[in-house]
């Protein structure tokens, strides 16, 4: 994993690289820095002519160009990059780092040993996302996409998808919460064997159905909220769901 | 068979126009009820024959109370008596130009749809502009109420009465007549709507000015801070300087940061917050932002606003965003009295094509999903609380620019509210 360090001061910067480097060698050999500068251009630069993996940036540079633009000028030449920022008033800015420039995480100016104990985390972190890009995608996720975020949701963690009233707006529902994206119920069915499109507006995970209500044709979900079944599909349903059992079983 | 006939042709036209200007979906259900409703209606008209009034006034109040039952709106029953209206009116005025011209009957009857389908949509149309005004107050509701039930019982008497007594004649006088009536009863109910409109815009307007005088109100006070800040300034400086002279740099220290650090930081804190508002330049909703901080720094709650770039517009009515925000900072103060270490974090943040209201806040651990706090009636202290958030997603439900997501991670409760601009 390559790392860049962008840090305008020399102190700060030779700590910086001594944690990252001793984090290296008791943990994982395969962190390198590759750049490690006070001019942000010089990153800009590198960013453009190769590729690193994890860029660690002091956002109060004292510099024309300020941490937001370098973070903006990373993301649209690399979009996978892991960007750690490093400043004084992170905390402040949380929202913004996860929402605008998808930070990985950030570290805030505190007490040496303070700061060394999060970097250790934040490298941590960095060093799974860049062991999850490397792998193929063995976990099926569904990808939404929030300003510059991306929140996966595991599929198997999906209790329903549901239409809205208004055209080509989705609301999908887990443990968690709920998401609403624009998309089409249709692209969906075929996410899993587990789901069940049981009514015009509903696909439903079969794993999280709770109970089936013949009566007035709806299921109540692990959530405690109730999808409508239509009038052809209540016996389908029911054959699905032993046979969804069935196989859990063996 | 005639009578049954025209008794299917009157069902299709009044109830498939109240589904139109209701916009109600027809469903199996919602079909089956009216139908028997309207075979009710039509045996009453069959045994009463000589008396025409009871099935209609019947059929009135029958339909309109089935259409309020089906939309859980009390316009149903305007809707109920304007329609009949309306098709007296298509059928009586294809009547006397089928009569004139000596036209066959089945054109009379495309006459009386088409005028009919004509009059429905210029009314749908109307309600549609309207529909602030006539639902924001039941003044207006009455009002109208009562002048469509004066129009419709004045047309009864001059088509009804007559025709059953076998003294009606069908003339241009009678029609001009009717036409006459209608058209003041429309400028009348086109003037009220005009003023309660008006009136309207003004509380909306008084309601964004009180907001403006909040967000002042708070600027005000933050500005009384930093002055009195400065006012403590020459004295910290002397204090200093007395430290500094005895060499008292453990007393030095001690000060600094007890006394200087701890009663700046919160003045200097919501400072910088006032200042991240002014990025924000829709007045409403600094106004409502402010007046909710304050509310939380009573209550000692941290509250952090970030907005890094500056907004000019939001793609959602202005009173919807205001009510949305005001709800979420309510529950989010709500929940953080609940809590140990309180924090509010909100964010506007703008790409190129959209805004991102990003809010969130620690909450308690609860047993309940997140579906739970979007159950009307839902609350987790007594009635009538909590129902912000079932109202807060039925607004911006109504926006096919807006995507909400709402969810629990790690302690924290965040609503995102995404605006394509």
């Amino acid at each position: 994993m390559k790392i860049v360090i962008c840090e305008d001061d020399q102190l700060q910067r030779d700590q910086l690289l001594s944690e990252v480097q001793s984090y290296a060698n008791f943990h994982e050999p395969s962190i390198e820095v590759v750049l490690c500068t006070g001019k942000p251009e010089e990153v800009l630069a590198y960013s453009q002519s190769q590729q690193a993996d994890c860029y660690l940036l002091d956002i109060e540079l004292n510099h024309q160009l300020d941490g937001m633009d370098i973070a903006m000028g990373i993301r649209q030449n690399d979009p996978l990059a892991s960007i750690i920022f490093i400043t004084t008033h992170a905390d402040r800015l949380k929202l913004t780092f996860s929402y605008k420039l998808a930070a990985l995480d950030f570290i805030v100016k505190d007490t040496p040993k303070r700061i060394s104990a999060q970097l250790r985390e934040a490298l941590q972190a960095a060093f799974t996302t860049y062991k999850q890009i490397g792998q193929s995608e063995q976990i099926p996720m569904v990808q939404l996409e929030i300003g510059e975020r991306i929140k996966n949701i595991k599929i198997q963690d999906i209790y329903y998808i549901e239409t809205s009233p208004l055209p080509h707006k989705l609301t999908l529902y887990d443990c968690n919460g709920f998401y609403e994206f624009y998309g089409k119920l249709k692209d969906f069915e075929q996410l899993d064997s587990t789901f069940f499109r049981c009514h015009k507006s509903f696909l439903i995970n079969l794993l999280h159905v709770k109970e089936v209500n013949k009566k007035s044709r709806t299921v109540l979900m692990a959530n405690g909220a109730t999808c409508d079944v239509s009038f052809r599909l209540v016996k389908e349903l029911q054959k699905r769901l032993i046979s969804e059992q069935e196989k859990r079983l063996n | 068979m005639l009578f049954i006939l025209f008794s299917l042709l009157n069902y299709f036209i009044l109830y498939g126009s109240l589904f139109y200007v209701l916009s109600l979906r027809v469903t199996v259900s919602r079909f089956l009820a009216s139908f028997f409703l309207n075979a009710v209606v039509a045996s009453l008209a069959y045994y009463y024959f000589s008396h025409l009034w009871i099935s209609i006034f019947s059929g009135i109040l029958f339909s309109g109370g089935l259409f309020y039952l089906f939309s859980r709106r009390t316009s149903a029953f305007l809707h109920s008596i304007v329609i009949p209206i309306g098709s007296l009116l298509a059928e009586y005025t294809s009547a006397l130009v089928v009569h004139q011209f000596e036209l066959p009957l089945y054109i009379h009857g495309c006459l009386i749809v088409l005028l009919l389908a004509i009059f429905v949509t210029l009314y749908k149309r109307a309600i549609d502009y309207y529909e602030d005004a006539i639902g924001s107050s039941t003044l207006s509701k009455a009002v109208l109420l009562l002048i469509a039930g004066l129009t419709f019982i004045v047309f009864y008497s001059l088509v009804f009465i007559p025709s059953e007594k076998g003294e009606f004649d069908l003339s241009a006088f009678n029609l001009s007549l009717l036409f006459f009536y209608f058209l003041i009863m429309i400028a009348l109910s086109g003037i009220f709507l005009y003023t309660v409109n008006k009136e309207k815009k003004l509380t909306d307007k008084l309601k964004e000015q009180q907001q403006f005088s909040h967000y002042v109100q708070a600027l005000e006070q933050v500005n009384r801070e930093m002055q009195s800040f400065h006012h403590d300034y020459a004295n910290i400086l002397l204090s200093l300087q007395g430290y500094m002279e005895t060499e008292d740099w453990e007393g030095l220290k001690c000060f600094f940061e007890k006394q200087i650090l701890k009663t700046e930081e919160q003045t200097l804190a919501r400072n910088r917050i006032f200042h991240q508002l002014d990025r924000l330049s829709i007045t409403e909703v600094k106004g409502i932002l402010a007046t909710k901080l304050i509310q939380a720094d009573k209550l000692s709650i941290p509250v952090n606003i970030e907005i890094p770039d500056p907004i000019e517009t939001i793609s959602l009515n202005t009173i919807d965003l205001t009510r949305i925000l005001g709800i979420f900072m309510d529950n989010a103060i709500e929940e953080s009295t609940l809590v140990k270490d309180p924090q509010i974090n909100l964010a506007f943040i703008s790409n190129e094509n959209q805004v991102i209201i990003v809010f969130e806040n620690k909450m308690k651990e609860r047993a309940e999903s997140v579906s739970a706090f979007y159950e009307e009636h839902y609350s987790t202290k007594g009635q009538n609380r909590g129902l912000g958030l079932p109202i807060a997603k039925k607004i911006l439900s109504g926006y096919p620019n807006v995507t909400f997501n709402s969810h629990i991670e790690s302690g924290w409760f965040i609503h995102i509210v995404i605006i394509e601009r």
